[in-house]
This record gives structure tokens, sequence and C-alpha cells, in this order.
């Protein structure tokens, strides 16, 4: 919007040019960059073998070398190829975030829609249970369970999706209680619908629309965690994790500073590129306002 | 005669687009209002008669294009500096807007924001007390019972009748010469919009204000303004003494506009809705700008725009075939 | 006002109690549901037969679970979260000793990224549309989305690496303690980049929110009237249009304090700042799961805290919630 002092009762015409126009200046310019950084990182990940002739794994006798033409993110403590770890790397934390957000989003859909749709006791105890998971401290949460019951990807997977649905469930049941008592719902239950028929068949579509948004802030989101997990120690080394890889030059910080650089500019456009996405699907550039009201 | 307090010529507020013309709301609006006098605009939603009161504050969207005078007590409003409107608005010039639930602050006591209009324009600097005093009493001017009391309540704690009277304490606080009213009774029950009316009617007794009431009811013009401008697509296309117009109007709109209101004493005639969709201002109209709708169109109407013509004394409309006032009544 | 205030306080109080126990209980089952011995996770590894007994006797785990628990929930809400094994000293005593440096860093942090970050979200909305409010948002998107440990190793890289300008890590100078105010000196000194890279994250947070929520309010009839009470434009922005959006600064940093805290955790490993977050990365690495429950029960405590008390200051903020 590009009005200084707002009227209250501007007549739609008015408005409604000028905030069409914001938007289509400004909104898909950072949607479609957001989704050229994260196609360009899944495609670093998915192509990693025909990108690089390095193996992630492999030591060398070459270690913390700078980046040179052999190494153009140059080598680790233990002579590995950093270029390929990054490569493979964004294998495991893409991966560990789709499958997380799968999950958070899975369940904040669903709890939500339940919520929203039923109403009720149902309504005020679930959603005092989603306040209660969004006031905990999620990351310490995951860092104390990854610790007791070990480490690996399907446990972070796991523990990250598990702990990462009430934001989900919070949008789609506001959206469900809009939805809920709109025309074509009733009609649908005046002909005999069931609550499930009604939920998948008449609300779902209408909440899956912006589920996409969801989906990708979560995903972000989820990759974040999971480097943060890692940086505390907790992530897999069998699998080695942008976050990892920040960990491991965390200690060599003051001698290589390529074994940071490269896996966190990695992990930051890829984040960055998922976050304008998420805001440019949404349509607002702002973060959506979460009132308790 | 006496100078007029408000003088406005040829009128117009625009909204410049990019790569097309612009979009003209407002065009060409002439006409005075005298000190202590009520003038009605009555209009349809996007007639640009909320956009014309909102010109005599300076109180447009920011990327709203201004043209032609404004005058108040003879000083060109267009070409005040910031401090200078400022210090008119809420002074001078004051404004009641159409929704009391949401012209308040909600996180602001009432009384703090009553106090506010009055301290704005405190050049004595009165004290917190005499402040307190002198809101409680503007809250007892508009009949809220036990004003010190309730100047310490939240919006969220007054009624809608209330708070439109609490708005419009705030409005009259510095007794200005001019009251703009947008809508000041469309969200209010009935009950409350007569006693919001004669709230308006005391003030102008009582303190000579003049006002200037925005309104799309009828009803109300009638039950209080002496004049009325009628507004369509941005211009006025009559204007004239209130029984005048409305008993015997001359524009083919204005007529058409009083045969969609339900009257008493017709009881049982059919209501005629106006046909067609008032012009979307952003796509350009030659002629009249109600010729697409007009029962009576001929073919200059939509060639030429008319000019605002006197016809009767104190009495103009805007219209190529004007109707005679006798047989509007007869239709 | 105060008794109305304190009524409240009351209600929140008792409406996060049971979270508190919540938490308590989750750690609980967590130590029996994970694999193994729940003495032997809790004693460390490769115990001495004397501590494992301590241990056992300690948190009664030769009693029936639900006497376990009983004592567990009385312990720890007496703020009994036993004995660390690698330090050897009870587990509170610990925490209470780093505490104060992480709340030096979050707090510092946050004022800092509050005020700036209210400045920026404020200057963005009142420039809606604007090149500048574009700029902004694409900075605080940018900032939004950086790992905080990254931006951290950047700043040593750059300040400390690099220019050598700013201590790389660490609370005071190895060499020589200070004392008196030259101890200051040396801490503020100390500070510089830890609160940088955890202002950046919680300022472009508060800016985005603000930023949203003073749109909202600008566009508000409340505005306008102020507007034609001849009110100024840095009044009407700051009394009114703010005053209202407040609510949502400080509801959001309630809400995400925990991701605060988190954030504070590994800003506090990058640079060696001797506070919680340390505490639990050592926890972890030398598996004192006293230690690492211990904190994590107290961290959450804390976010609980904070979370009622931003609750609190919203309803001293907005009347309408005020009950």
């Amino acid at each position: 919007m590009t009005l200084a002092s707002p009227l209250p009762t501007r007549p739609a015409w008015v408005t409604r040019p000028l905030t069409v126009l914001a938007a289509v200046r400004r909104q898909p310019a950072a949607g479609v960059m957001g989704a050229l950084l994260v196609l360009v990182t899944i495609l670093g990940a998915l192509l990693a073998p025909f990108l690089t002739a390095a193996d992630p794994l492999a030591l060398g006798s070459d270690t913390l070398a700078e980046p040179s033409w052999a190494h153009p993110f140059g080598t680790d403590d233990l002579g590995r190829d950093v270029l390929a770890r990054v490569l493979y790397g964004g294998r495991v934390s893409l991966g560990i975030g789709l499958f997380s957000a799968a999950i958070s989003v899975g369940l904040g859909m669903t709890i939500g829609m339940v919520a929203g749709f039923f109403g009720g006791l149902l309504d005020e105890v679930l959603m005092r249970i989603t306040e209660a998971f969004q006031i905990l401290p999620k990351l310490l949460v995951a860092v104390v369970v990854v610790s007791l019951i070990g480490s690996g990807l399907l446990n972070e997977i796991l523990v990250i999706g598990l702990l990462s649905w009430p934001a989900t469930a919070r949008i789609v049941r506001g959206r469900v209680q809009v939805i809920r008592h709109e025309e074509f719902i009733a009609a649908a239950e005046m002909s005999g619908a069931g609550p499930v028929r009604l939920l998948a068949r008449h609300i779902a579509p209408n909440v899956l629309s912006f589920l996409l948004v969801s989906a990708s802030l979560q995903v972000a989101s989820a990759i974040m965690s999971e480097s943060f997990l890692s940086f505390l120690g907790l992530g897999d080394p069998e699998h080695p994790s942008w976050g990892l890889l920040l960990q491991q030059g965390q200690l060599f910080l003051q001698q290589a500073w390529w074994l940071t650089t490269f896996p966190g500019l990695a992990l930051a456009m890829t984040v960055l590129g998922l976050n304008l996405l998420g805001d440019g699907l949404s349509g607002s550039h702002a973060a959506p306002a979460r009132s308790r009201r | 005669m006496s100078a007029p307090l408000l003088s406005i010529r040829e009128l117009g507020v625009s909204f410049p687009r990019k790569e097309a013309p612009s979009t003209t709301v407002v065009e060409g609006v002439s006409f005075d209002i005298m000190p202590g006098e009520i003038v009605g605009i009555v209009g349809e939603s996007g007639s640009g008669k909320s956009m014309t009161a909102r010109s005599v504050l300076r109180l447009l969207p920011k990327s709203a294009e201004l043209s032609g005078s404004i005058r108040f007590r003879g000083r060109e409003i267009p070409e005040m500096t910031d401090e200078e409107i400022r210090d008119m608005r809420g002074a001078l010039v004051s404004m009641v807007f159409q929704d009391p639930m949401t012209s308040f602050n909600p996180v602001l006591r009432i009384g703090d924001q009553i106090g506010e209009a009055i301290a704005l324009h405190d050049r004595a600097r009165r004290g917190r007390r005499a402040l307190r005093d002198r809101v409680a009493k503007l809250l007892a001017l508009v009949g809220i019972a036990d004003p010190a009391e309730r100047a310490r309540s939240y919006p969220h704690e007054f009624s809608g009748g209330m708070r439109q009277r609490a708005l419009t304490a705030m409005a009259v606080a510095n007794s200005p010469a001019l009251l703009i009213a947008d809508e000041p009774t469309t969200a209010l029950d009935v009950t409350v919009q007569d006693q919001v009316l004669s709230l308006l009617r005391e003030l102008n007794e009582n303190s000579g204000t003049a006002i200037l009431l925005i309104t799309h009811n009828i009803a109300v013009v009638a039950s209080l303004c002496r004049r009325v401008i009628v507004m369509y697509a941005g211009r006025v296309i009559e204007d004239g003494p209130t029984d005048e117009v409305l008993t015997a109007p001359r524009h083919p709109y204005t007529w058409s506009l009083l045969q969609s209101v339900p009257r008493i004493d017709q009881a049982g005639t059919r209501l005629t809705a106006i046909k067609g969709q008032p012009p979307d201002p952003a796509t350009p109209l030659a002629g009249c700008k109600f010729h697409p709708r007009c029962p009576w169109a001929e073919q200059r109407c939509g060639e030429q725009e008319p000019a605002l013509s006197p016809i009767g004394e104190a009495h103009g409309v805007r219209c190529w075939l004007p109707m005679n006032g006798i047989a509007a009544a007869a239709q | 006002m105060l008794p109305a205030l304190l009524r409240l306080s009351l209600r929140r109080a008792l409406l996060a109690l049971p979270l508190v126990l919540a938490v308590i209980a989750f750690t609980f089952f967590l130590i029996r549901l994970a694999p193994g011995d729940p003495a032997a996770i809790l004693a460390g590894e490769a115990p001495t037969p004397e501590f494992l007994a301590q241990v056992r006797a300690e948190y009664g785990l030769d009693q029936p679970a639900w006497r376990q628990f009983v004592a567990f929930l009385g312990k720890a809400m007496t703020g009994d979260f036993g004995t660390s094994i690698y330090s050897k000293q009870p587990v509170f005593t610990v925490i209470l000793e780093r505490f104060p440096a992480t709340v030096l860093l979050t707090g510092t942090a946050m004022v800092i990224a509050s005020l700036i970050g209210i400045l920026l979200g404020a200057a963005s909305a009142r420039r809606a549309g604007s090149r500048a409010d574009a700029l902004i948002s694409a900075a605080s998107l940018v900032g939004y989305s950086l790992p905080g440990f990254w931006v951290g190793q950047l700043l040593i890289l750059l300040f400390a690496v690099s220019l050598n300008w700013l201590p790389a890590g660490g609370m005071v100078a190895a060499r020589g303690s200070y004392t008196g105010w030259r101890h200051v000196e040396d801490v503020a000194f100390h500070m510089v980049l830890p609160v940088a890279t955890l202002a950046v994250f919680l300022l472009t947070m508060i800016a985005r929110f603000t930023r949203a929520a003073m749109v909202e309010a600008l566009d508000q009839d409340y505005v306008l009237v102020a507007e034609a009470k001849g009110a100024s434009r840095r009044r009407v922005l700051w009394n009114h249009a703010f005053r209202n959006a407040a609510v949502t600064t400080v509801t959001v940093i309630g809400l995400e304090f925990g991701m605060v805290l988190a954030g504070a955790v590994v800003v506090e490993i990058v640079f060696s700042w001797p506070g919680l977050g340390r505490l639990f990365y050592d926890a972890i690495h030398r598996r004192d799961f006293a230690l690492l429950t211990g904190a994590f029960m107290f961290s959450s405590l804390v976010v609980i805290v904070v979370n009622m008390v931003s609750d609190i200051g919203c309803a001293m903020l907005d009347p309408r919630i005020r009950r």
C-alpha cells in the first residue's frame, strides 16, 4: 500500500488497483527468486555425483588445504573435499527438512482441521496443547530427546517433525473456522455428508492451497532445526549435514575460513530461498501477525 | 450577505496511475458554506462526497492529487504548510467519522483521547486538572451520565451510541467554526441516530457551529439541513434549498434517488431502484456521467457534459434537460 | 489498576503451573524411556558402583514408578536437579553459576534488538510500499534466514581473525584479571560480537512483526481521527499506531523466547561464552545427563516465566485483554 494517511472507507476501486499493483510489483519477484535459490540447492544435491568427482567421506593426505582448482572449496582436517561434503550434505539437510516438514505439516493440518471443524471442548483442549507446544523451547526439547534416545537420521526427523506442528495447526484452524460457516458446507451437510466426508472432500481442498506456504516455511525451519542439533554435536556423523560441517568448521575457525563459509552459505541460501518462496506464495510481504486474541 | 466560511471552487481529486490516465474521483466541485449554516451532501458510496469532505482537512491518501481552491475564512487550504494545517485541524475545522466503533484508539482512555484534542491546541497550557474538568464538561454536554467517571473508561466499555457522542464531544472540544460529519449516523441504531442528530442541531443552535453533513440518507438531510448538495460520480449535479430539492428535484438522478426512498405519505407505491451501476472512474466517460442510466437521455447528453447552472434562486443543476419540478411530482 | 494486574498475574501464574509440571513429567518419562538403566543414564558412563548406588538412592530408582515420579517431581519443584557427574556438584548450583552470563548476553541483545527492530519496523511501515521499505523488508528477511551460529562465525572471521579488532571468544581477557571499572570494560569488549550475533536474529524478527502490526494499525480509523485532531505525524505514529502494534511485538517476543534462548545457546558455543548454552554443550559431550535434564528443566522454566511476563505486559498495553 502506498497510502500515508489511510482512509477507513476508501471505495474498493480506489484501494484495489493500488494493492494489486503493489503486490504485482513486489511479490512475484521475491517468490521467483526464492524458487530459483531453492532449485539451485536441490539440483546441487541431486546432481552431486556429476558436479564433483570427489567422495565426501574419502580421507586425503592434503589436509586443511585452501580452495584451489583441485578442491574448489578446500579440504577439511582429514583431507576430505569440502565441495563434495557441501553438495552431499545438501542431500542430508534437504532430506531431513523435507521429511520433518511432511510430518509437521500433516500433523498440524490434521489437528488444525479437527479443532477448527468440531470446535467446542475438543478445540479448547487441542488449542491448549498447541499453545503449550508453541511456548516450550522446541530446540532445547529436541536436544534433550536426541541426547537421550540417540542421534541418527530417523530420530532427528521424528523429533523435529513432532515438535514443529503448532504453527501450521493454528493457521489451518483459523482458516477452517472461516470455511466452516460458508454456504457450500451447509449445503453439503444438508445433503447428508458426515464429518469425515466434509473434512476430506470439502474442507481439505480449500486448506491445501495455502498449505504450500506453510510447507515451504516449515522445510526452512526444519533445516534450521537440524543444523542446530548437528551444531551441538547431535548430528549423524555417517551422514554429515550442513550443520555438522559447520560444527567441524567451528573447531578450525581461526585456521580455515573455508570450512565454515561454504556450508553456511549453502544453508543460508536454502533457508532464504524457502522463506522468500513462502512469502511470495502467501502474497504478503510481512510475516502474519500471531495474535493471541 | 456576509463572507462565506468555506468556499470551494473547481475542486478535483485524482489518483495518478502508472502508464494510464489517472483516476478522477472528484471533479469541478464548487460550493460555499456560510457561518452557522448546515449543509448536507448526499450521494451513493463512491460519489466523491467523502473525498470532498476530506479535502477540506487535507486528509486524503498520500497518492491523491488535489486541484482547485479551498478557502477557509479567506485562506487557501492547499497552500498551507503542514504546521498551519495541523493548527487548523481539530481547532477551527473538525471532523466526526462514520464508524464510532473504530474511531477511538482501543488502548487509550476515552478521556485521554478527548483531552489530547484539547491539549494539542491549548496555547495556555492548562494543567491536568483543568483538562480533566474540561473533558468531563464536554462529556456532560453530549449527555453522558457520570462524565468524570466515564472519562476513565476505555472505548470497548462504551456502547456504540455513547462512542458516537464521545466522538462528537471530541470534535467540538475546541468550539470549531466548522464541523464536518461524515456519515455520523450510518453505523447506529435508529433511536441512537435521532439522539446524535439532535445533538448536532443543538450544537449548531447554541454555538453557531457550521456543519457539513455527509450522508447517503435523505431523511437525515431533510431533518437537519437547510441546503443540500447532491453528488454523482465525483460531480455536484444539484445544489439548492432542501425543501425545493426534495419536493421538486431538477436533476433526473436526484429524482430517481428520491424514488428509491420509502416515504410514509406514499405508502403502498412501488419503490424503484435506479437501473445500472455508477460509472467506474478509472474508465473515462464522455458527456453527462448519468446518461447511461438516465431515462430521458438524448444524444448530446452522451457527447458533452453540462455545467452546473442556476435554475432558480440559490438552486443549480448540472443537466441539459432539467426536469421542471411539477412534472417530477406527477411522474 | 494494581489489584487488577495483581489478580491477572496470579491467574497467569496459575495457568503456567500445569506447563511446568508437564515439562518435569516429560523429562522424567524421557529418562525412563531412554534405552538402558535410568540410574546408569543419570550416573554417566562407567560410574563407580558407589556413585551408581548414590544415584539410585537419590532418585529412589529402587521404588515403584509412581513413587519415583513423585520423588522426582518434589525434588525438581524445590530446585533439586540431582548431581552433575562431571563436576560432582549439585546441578542447580552449576546452573546458577552460569545463568548470569546468559542473562547478561540475552538481556543486552534483547534491549538493543528491540530498540533497533521497533525503529526499523516503524520506519518501514510508515513508508510502506516505498523503496526504503522494500530494502528494510528484504534485509530483515535475509537476517531472519541466516543461521545464528554462522553469522557468529563470519563475524569472528572478519573482526577477530582478519581485522583483529575484537576478541574471538570468552567473557574476559585470558591474561591479567581486571577489577572494578576495567573489568566492566573488558566484559563489554568481549560482548560486542556475541551480542551483535544474537541481536541480528532478534531484531530482524522484531522488525518483521512490528512492521506488519504497524501497517495494520496505520490503516485503522483512529489514526485518521488522530490526524483530524491536529496531531503531528510523529505523534500519530508513536502514540496511536505503535501503542497498538506494541501488543503484537510483545506477544511475539514472548512466544519466540524459546528460539531466542536456543539462539543464545549456539552463540555461546561459537564465542565460548560461559553461560547456560555452553553448559548444554558440555553436558551433551560429557554425557552428563543429570546436568542436561536439569539445564533443560531450568531453561523451560525461564521460557515459561518470560512468556507469562509478556502476557501480563500485553494486558497492561491493551485494556481489552485485561479480564
